[in-house]
């Protein structure tokens, strides 16, 4: 379960980006975070898979208040947290199979061979079981897109973060794009999806959390608290179950 | 490998700065010429002293061969009879003259100068000679001879041997500061060359010591081939300068070959190097990725 009680957050000496943000993420639930260019997205989810630190605020994360955490604990946190970046953040040196097995790597509790194992399950999971040896810059946008979201999901994190997720791709791969993090929201990872496409948000479903001027204005999933899309249904590709 | 480096995310090759082996093979280079240079200087220094102490020259200048002759025989006499005198040679006039050659020119003998006689005097091993009473007896018996013992000379030796020893040792710990220093700028370089790399596998929740891993790896190799590079040079230079030395006739000069401790640290060169290497390396990513929260 996720908290935010009255969180703040400025850059430097500039203005609040975000003020008195406070909402709750129920284990295995979906959101999608909305609001137009500049109100704070990007800042929130930051605050989510700890690159900042709130200024105010507290936020609670797997049971500890990750504000008060000394720095050198927090790599545990964000090795549970996967991140589609908007830009997808890929290593261009590495192959689609060395980017998508390095949270496993960094994790360590698994020899290669079964590192390897998985991620290409995965990547044939995500329809690139033909390209695990090319390099981001020769595959095509909708193509990173999927590999940045084979390696966010690869350590099976308890929350799962996407910025923009379909930004960069036609509306039908946005639209499978989107199926296959509800998918995964089914396999049981909390899921948070920022986008300013309100018609994709209404195509995700999921609680809507409204951002507006770095105010969090809750719509959707009965008020209050965000809430659980749908209830969670079993796994259903076997072979992405499987691990 | 993959015990040296937790997980690999850097690129390999071309990205990578190829000058700092480079760098820190000349480095190491002179650290070695200054580590050799500080080591023999003490071993042959004192080894040379402590058998320049125990020799003292008699000095007969007289112009007159006969009276030469006779303060000779009156100066060996009176040595001979000392207690801690161990030998005495008079040195034949060939010698004198190949002594003088250098100064004089080849043909001293022939050109009929007075040449001064000399009696070379071994004192005993380990026992201290009052070179005063020596030098009191031998006014009264052989007057006109005169005892030097080096000792100015000695003093001044010493002096001169301290410090180019302080010297050595100097470069060798400025060298070795410098050295620390090209590794922080290249280490410096290679963070802000990866920094999205880096960036990432913070993001992705890998420690700081497994980022660390890679550059400190990079940096063991850099120190490994640039001491190695450094120890062949160096190796190569004292061998030369070793036979230079013998060309020379060596008597005179320290011998400047390889003792053990010098061969010791040379071979220990490379290995220190990257240990170094690798500590700043370490030292220079941990710094940098506090900045991180
Ligand atoms: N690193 C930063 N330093 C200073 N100000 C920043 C920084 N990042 C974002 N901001 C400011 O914070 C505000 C919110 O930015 P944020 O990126 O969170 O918006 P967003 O909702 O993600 O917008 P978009 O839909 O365009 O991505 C903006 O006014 C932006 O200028
Ligand atoms: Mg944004």
């Amino acid at each position: 379960m996720i908290r935010f009680e009255n969180v703040g957050k400025r850059y430097g000496m500039g203005a609040e980006v975000l003020s008195d943000i406070s909402f709750t993420l129920e284990p295995g639930s979906l959101h999608v975070l909305t609001g137009p260019s500049g109100a704070g997205k990007s800042t929130l989810l930051r605050l989510l898979y700890l690159d900042q630190r709130p200024t105010r605020g507290s936020v609670q994360m797997f049971g500890h208040d990750v504000t008060r955490l000394a720095r050198r604990q927090l790599p545990a946190f964000r090795r549970r947290i996967g991140v589609v970046f908007q830009d997808f953040q890929l290593l261009d040196h590495m192959s689609a199979l060395d980017n998508v097995a390095l949270p496993l790597r960094i994790a360590g509790d698994l020899p290669e061979e079964r590192i390897q194992g998985f991620v290409r399950e995965l990547l044939s999971w995500v329809g690139l079981g033909d390209r695990l040896n090319a390099k981001p810059p020769t595959l095509s946008g909708g193509e990173q897109q999927r590999v940045a979201i084979a390696r966010a999901v690869i350590g099976k994190p308890d929350l799962l973060l996407a910025d923009e997720p379909t930004g960069n791709v036609d509306p039908s791969m946005a639209q499978r794009l989107t199926r296959l993090f509800v998918e995964l929201n089914r396999l049981g990872t909390t899921t948070v999806i920022a986008t300013h496409d309100l018609t994709l948000a209404e195509s995700i479903g999921g609680a809507r959390m409204q951002l507006a001027h770095g105010q969090l204005l809750a719509v959707g999933g009965g008020g209050g608290a965000p809430r659980v899309a749908g209830a969670p249904v079993p796994p259903q590709p076997a072979d992405f179950g499987g691990f | 490998m993959r015990g040296l480096v937790p997980v690999r995310f850097l690129p390999r090759g071309k990205s990578r700065g190829g000058l700092v082996p480079w760098v820190i093979a000349v480095m190491m280079y002179l650290c070695g010429l200054a580590m050799v240079a500080g080591l023999s200087l003490q071993g042959a220094l004192a080894g040379w002293a402590s058998g320049l102490e125990r020799k003292a020259t008699v000095q007969i200048v007289e112009p007159d061969p006969d009276a030469s002759r006779r303060i000779q025989r009156a100066a060996l006499a009176t040595l001979r009879t000392m207690p801690g005198v161990e030998a005495v040679r008079v040195l034949p006039d060939d010698e004198v003259a190949d002594l003088l050659a250098p100064w004089l020119g080849a043909d001293v003998a022939q050109a009929g100068l007075p040449v001064p006689a000399l009696i070379d005097v071994t004192f005993a091993p380990g026992r201290r000679v009052d070179m005063g009473a020596v030098r009191a007896r031998l006014a009264a018996r052989a007057p006109g001879a005169e005892i030097d013992d080096h000792a100015r000379w000695l003093g001044r030796l010493y002096d001169l041997s301290a410090l180019l020893q302080t010297l050595s040792w100097a470069v060798v710990v400025l060298v070795l500061v410098a050295t620390a220093a090209i590794v922080v700028f290249g280490t410096r370089a290679g963070l802000a060359s990866q920094q999205r790399a880096v960036r990432i596998m913070h993001l992705m929740g890998a420690e700081d010591r497994t980022i660390a891993g890679e550059f400190q790896f990079q940096a063991l190799m850099d120190g490994l081939k640039g001491g190695l590079g450094g120890t062949v040079l160096c190796l190569i230079t004292l061998y030369a300068l070793s036979r230079l030395v013998q060309g020379i006739g060596g008597g005179l000069l320290p011998q400047l070959g390889l003792g053990g401790p010098a061969l010791l640290a040379l071979l220990a060169l490379p290995l220190f190097a990257a240990l170094l290497t690798l500590i700043t390396a370490r030292w220079t990513v941990m710094r940098t990725l506090d900045d991180l929260v």
